[in-house]
């Protein structure tokens, strides 16, 4: 998987949170309940409830799968920059966009 | 009183009516949709015509919907309503609000939401030899398509280019064109369409969008973004086990797709050609 194009989603239509906050040390949970499926390095998630569709592209597929329950938002920056050194300058900011949409969406949050 | 039926998919809808001028009205909207066997029921509709008070009467079970003298808004009236009470109870395939198109038997469907050119492509690429199974409706089932063949459901910015690049007349009314008040209706044979009778295989995705600021482009898109723009367009999800989720997914999986920008109509054919060739 190469960590190679910006967060995208499709379907944005909440206002985003603030990325001022979102605090490294907070957990980001997962809602329960999509159906998802992996196309390429690319996710559809599809929410039978709200009738949701969305599209995640390849980076943003990442941390929607690294967003575990478990690791905080320090812990999956370490884990992104470590993976891909080259692009540590790119990577936090792309993290906090992708999670600061994902709340948006109602996808995960934050404890 | 009279009963015509519409049958669509596994969907069999019935229309009471009382009159010529009403039977002209369904002639005009139904005449290319084939027979079916084995369909489930939905709702009913009335359509009659007061020859006293010069005057259409549409109701859709009790509801009224239409009372008034225009042809062309009852027959656009009855459509729209008659196409939400075939979606409500379909369940044989994936039923999507989305044109389709056929050359040499390679399936071309283009799904989108209202206003986003799917009626105008159609009579374009019919108009340019391309065979027509819909503007509107497509369902897919058993790896075909089968379209719903009305007329072509024209708004004003479509009028403008397809009058600009046919030549067809479509501001005046007549036997093949009715004014809806949002548009025109058209008969696809306006367009010297062929009406595709076989049931081509979906081989192409095209996800069209009008807008008049943005030149002709054609982008390729991945395959769960296909995934989540074609869940966008399916309209009997609720009737589907998972909403369709598998289903919609091996679709993404089989077919290229691509998003089309266009704002006229001079490098449309080139470009959908490229793409079937």
């Amino acid at each position: 998987m190469v960590y190679s194009s910006r967060l995208f989603i499709c379907t944005v239509i909440a206002p985003v949170k603030a990325i001022d906050d979102i605090k490294p040390s907070q957990i980001p949970t997962p809602k329960q309940g999509y159906q998802l499926e992996a196309l390429d390095d690319e996710l559809f998630l599809y929410d039978i409830g709200n009738t949701q569709a969305i599209h995640l592209n390849s980076a943003s597929a990442l941390v929607w799968q690294l967003c575990d329950g478990h690791r905080n938002i320090q812990d999956i920056n370490t884990l992104l920059q470590d993976a891909y050194p080259d692009k540590r300058d790119q990577i936090t900011q792309d993290l906090y966009d992708s999670l600061s949409a994902f709340l948006a969406q109602g996808m995960i949050q934050l404890a | 009183m009279n009963q015509y039926r519409v049958t669509f998919g596994d969907v069999s809808i019935s229309v009471a009516w009382q009159g010529k001028a009403a039977l002209a009205i369904l002639d005009y909207l139904f005449a290319n949709i084939p027979p079916a066997e084995n369909y489930l029921v939905g709702d009913s509709f009335q359509l009659l015509y007061s020859e006293q008070n010069k005057e259409y009467i549409l109701h859709r079970q009790d509801k009224l919907l239409y009372q008034g003298s225009a042809a062309g808004i009852a027959a656009a009236r009855l459509l729209d309503a008659l196409i939400h009470a075939i979606s409500q109870p379909c369940q044989s395939g994936l039923l999507f609000h989305a044109a389709a198109l056929s050359w040499n038997n390679v399936g071309i469907l283009l799904p989108g939401e209202s206003g986003a050119g799917k009626t105008t492509l159609s009579a374009w690429l019919s108009s340019q030899g391309f065979g027509f199974l819909s503007d509107e409706l497509i369902l897919v089932k058993d790896g075909l398509l089968t379209g719903f063949q009305r007329p072509l459901h024209i708004k004003q910015v479509g009028i403008d280019l397809l009058e600009k690049a046919t030549g067809v007349g479509l501001h005046v009314e007549g036997a093949d064109v009715l004014k809806t008040g949002q548009g025109v209706l058209a008969r696809s044979s306006l367009f010297n369409a062929v009406v595709c009778s076989d049931l081509p295989p979906p081989r192409l995705l095209i996800f069209p969008q009008y807008n008049a600021k943005i030149e002709f482009e054609l982008t390729p898109i991945s395959k769960a973004n296909s995934s989540m723009r074609l869940m966008n367009c399916l309209i009997n999800a609720r009737n589907l086990n998972k909403h369709g989720f598998t289903e919609i997914n091996a679709l993404a999986k089989s077919v290229s797709a691509y998003e089309m920008n266009y704002n006229c109509l001079d490098k449309v054919v080139d470009g959908v050609l490229g793409l079937v060739r």
